[in-house]
């Protein structure tokens, strides 16, 4: 076994950052798909606190400075990006055909599952006021969405959230990113924090792999 | 009424179409005129039907709840659990709700329009030397080997089913329920009351069984023997039905 490269100093929130910003972006250059930040406390032998720090020097250095490259956080996963900026040029690199556009219905129902989620087709429903299973089933074809669990309720209706190629495909670095910038009125978000605490025990979520 | 223009356009559903009415009339969400907006979205509904467009059941539901607003509005109060109020708050919200939503929909479409992609690399593939085969029969006997193939088998063997191969011969089976009917009225004339499972005790096949099932089933549903039971899954008690003792 080598030696531990780097050593944490122990003096209270008092430590190197530099040498970890740089064994992280080794380790997402080398992963390339997205690194979970629990594998990432054990690689670097982190405190989340501690990681969390810093993702958000790394971040920083990558927002602020002339760098290509962005730090995608989906969630509990990171991985690298390229900036949306630059999009021209890689698509004339990588041949990349303009993608389809989604309807106005398929829209309507992603921006419910991206803030609702978990949710079941019957939630979307009621928002809309119309159908939306055809629209569900397109989106995931398009690999927007998936079914994330089930509801303990009759006929066991399947909950929907949103994929990391939705994050990726709308340039959000996050769901919050995506809430924060997107506001919905003050009543309606009590209404549903409500409601979500009155189902918590019914929602099953799938065990992530 | 000033005749409305409308312009076909395609609406997402009910809400979206209250919205355009409500922009239309420049009417905020919370001030809602239900009796005017009620009369224009009909009016739109005709519109639809007149140009052969099938009108989705949405919209008729929201129609109908616009409708018994509306109605409500118009008759003296009452003392009812839900007044037109409330009824019109929950509307009021839930076009809030759609609108935040048709909103954010159309700002991240924009985003999807606008193309702005960004790329992931592939996972990595790290090519791994291949174990050597004396590595990985480590620690594997002939016994071992031959006590898994053993085990394996076994499993197979209890998969197959041969319960199907045994000859048996089904008889023609021929109950009508009006004959099992007759027969339960001719025992209830003899006795007040019999259990079901002593019914059953006579009888030679699930089909019997069944018939005689749904001739209990029958007779109580004429009123001519009344079945009851205590518990669930007790004994079911049949007696003579009320209609006899008139």
């Amino acid at each position: 076994m080598e030696d531990k490269l780097y050593t944490v100093l122990e003096m209270e929130g008092l430590f190197e950052l530099e040498p970890y910003v740089s064994a992280l972006e080794s380790i997402l250059f080398a992963a390339g798909e997205a690194v979970r930040k629990k594998d990432l406390m054990r690689i670097l032998s982190l405190r989340e606190k501690d990681l969390d720090e810093v993702i958000a020097a790394y971040q920083e250095e990558l927002d602020h400075g002339r760098r290509g490259i962005r730090l995608l956080i989906l969630e509990n996963r990171i991985q690298l990006g390229t900036k949306e900026c630059n999009t021209h040029y890689l698509k004339e690199l990588l041949g990349v055909n303009d993608r389809q556009s989604l309807s106005k219905g398929a829209l309507e129902c992603l921006s419910i599952i991206a803030f609702k989620q978990p949710v079941t087709r019957v939630d979307i429903d009621e928002i809309r006021g119309v159908n939306s299973d055809y629209v569900i089933q397109k989106l995931q074809e398009k690999g927007l969405i998936k079914v994330v669990g089930r509801k303990d309720a009759p006929g066991r209706p399947k909950l929907y959230g949103t994929t990391d190629d939705f994050l990726i495909q709308f340039g959000f670095s996050s769901i919050r990113e995506m809430r924060d910038g997107n506001e919905i009125p003050e009543r309606i978000l009590e209404m549903d924090l409500k409601k979500k605490e009155a189902e918590k025990e019914d929602i099953e979520l799938f065990e992530e792999e | 009424m000033e005749s409305l223009n409308i312009n076909i356009t395609n609406f997402e559903g009910p809400f979206d179409l209250l919205l355009h009415l409500l922009k239309v009339n420049k009417m905020k969400i919370q001030e809602i005129r239900i009796s005017e907006i009620t009369s224009q979205y009909l009016l739109y509904l005709h519109s639809m039907k007149e140009l052969d467009l099938e009108i989705a059941s949405e919209f008729l539901l929201m129609a109908s709840t616009l409708l018994e607003i509306k109605s409500r509005e118009m008759l003296p109060k009452h003392k009812e659990e839900v007044d037109e109020e409330e009824l019109k708050e929950k509307l009021v919200l839930r076009i809030e709700e759609y609108e935040a939503f048709k909103i954010i929909a159309e700002k991240i479409g924009e985003r999807f329009r606008n193309d702005l992609f960004i790329f992931t690399k592939r996972a990595e593939t790290i090519i791994q030397d291949e174990v050597p085969l004396d590595k990985l029969l480590q620690g594997v006997t002939m016994d071992s080997l031959y006590l898994t193939y053993k085990s394996l088998m076994n499993r197979q063997k209890e998969k197959v089913n041969r319960s199907f191969v045994r000859t048996r011969t089904m008889e023609r089976e021929e109950y009508r329920i009006e004959d099992k009917m007759e027969d339960l009225e001719r025992i209830l004339a003899g006795r007040s009351t019999f259990s079901f499972s002593d019914l059953l005790t006579g009888m030679k096949s699930k089909a019997e069984r069944i018939v005689l099932f749904l001739a209990i089933l029958e007779l109580s549903r004429n009123r001519r023997i009344r079945v009851s039971q205590e518990d669930v899954f007790s004994e079911i008690i049949i007696e003579k039905g009320v209609e006899d003792g008139r």
